[in-house]
């Protein structure tokens, strides 16, 4: 169990990147009823915006 | 008891002094910091349908939420020195329970929160043994940018710090449930996000957890202990004047009191301040700020 949660924890950044700030983006986005380029829906988006920030999160161990 | 008395008495003395008016503030139940505990957590929850239902837009929940994340540290920190209820007594439950309930919108674990701070308590000041250290700043704004620094995936302060203190102690039944109560925590903001509520969870629970903590750093361990160079227990907290008052404070203007007497419950530190100021001004505390 404790190597498990440590591989959890490890992948913190992505793991929060798509389980919350993706859809946050996305409803966000819906809220404010701007529209993505390139035909992109919401949530599409908010996964790019998603990865834009956890990948360099994950790899730089810091959001900010 | 004139200042020119005290100075004639040894440090013993005087240390007698100080426990004797402490004991006059300890043992008394808190209800203050009960009823605080209860009705805060209870404001906490009803913000969940009052914003879901929109009777209360998402700002306003984000505001108060995040009032109720720090407020809600203050029964949570009289829980952890056993003030609501000792080990063995019989409101003992009560003890625990506010202590647990009350750190919920923090998203902090209690029992991981009572370890390290007891610890901190021990080692005030310690630049390898308090697990808060890494709050210490050059001033107030670059005290909140080292809240925030240490709560990022690998920097070396808050949580991180936390977890190096709980395997120091070999306490790894704490670890273990503080990473369970955490995985918790982000499972239920992604159920929520992925439900739809990605909003509200954000201003009703993640957001207040950083607002709060951001603001219990800077009034429970950078400005008390400001400038953090000393380790003596009458040297290591200070006494301080706030812009925001006691109140806006969270009562931390008299935090010395509490790091030598951590027993006295936080609504009488006041009053045990200034009947304990002449001793501590004689055994060289810090107590100018107030």
């Amino acid at each position: 169990m404790g190597r498990g949660l440590k591989s959890v924890f490890y992948f913190g950044p992505l793991i929060f990147a798509a389980g919350f700030i993706a859809p946050l983006a996305a409803q966000l986005i819906g809220r404010t009823g701007w529209a993505p380029p390139f035909g992109l829906s919401p949530l599409a988006t908010g996964l790019l915006i998603a990865a834009a920030l956890g990948i360099p999160a994950q790899i730089r161990g810091r959001w900010i | 008891m004139s200042d020119r008395d005290l100075s004639l008495l040894s440090d013993r003395e005087l240390a007698r002094l100080e426990r004797d008016i402490a004991r006059r503030h300890i043992g008394k139940f808190p209800w203050f910091i009960v009823i605080c505990a209860i009705v805060n957590f209870a404001i906490w929850i009803s913000l969940w349908p009052l914003v879901f239902t929109g009777i209360i837009p998402v700002w306003l929940g984000l505001i108060i939420a995040s009032i109720n994340a720090a407020v809600g540290y203050l029964p949570s920190h009289e829980a952890q020195h056993d003030i609501i209820a000792r080990p063995g007594s019989k409101l003992r439950w009560l003890n625990e329970l506010i202590g647990h309930l009350s750190t919920i919108p923090l998203a902090l674990p209690y029992k991981l929160a009572k370890v390290t701070h007891q610890e901190h308590h021990k080692h005030t000041n310690h630049p390898e043994l308090d697990p808060d250290v890494s709050s210490h700043a050059r001033g107030p704004w670059h005290a909140v940018w080292r809240s925030i620094v240490n709560r990022q995936p690998r920097a070396k302060g808050a949580f991180n710090a936390y977890g190096r203190t709980l395997v120091r102690l070999k306490r790894f039944d704490v670890l273990r449930e503080a990473a369970v109560c955490r995985l918790a925590w982000f499972m239920s903001l992604f159920a929520l996000a992925w439900c739809g509520h990605a909003i509200e969870a954000a201003a009703l629970w993640w957001l207040p957890h950083h607002i709060g903590y951001t603001y219990i750093q800077f009034y429970l361990s950078w400005a008390p202990h400001h400038p953090a160079e000393e380790t003596h227990p009458h040297r290591a907290t200070r006494s301080f004047r706030s812009v925001v008052g006691n109140l806006g404070s969270m009562g931390m203007q008299y935090h010395v009191v509490h790091h030598l007497h951590p027993r006295i419950p936080l609504y009488r530190t006041p009053q045990a301040y200034w009947e304990m100021k002449p001793v501590l001004e004689a055994r060289g505390a810090n107590v100018d700020g107030l």
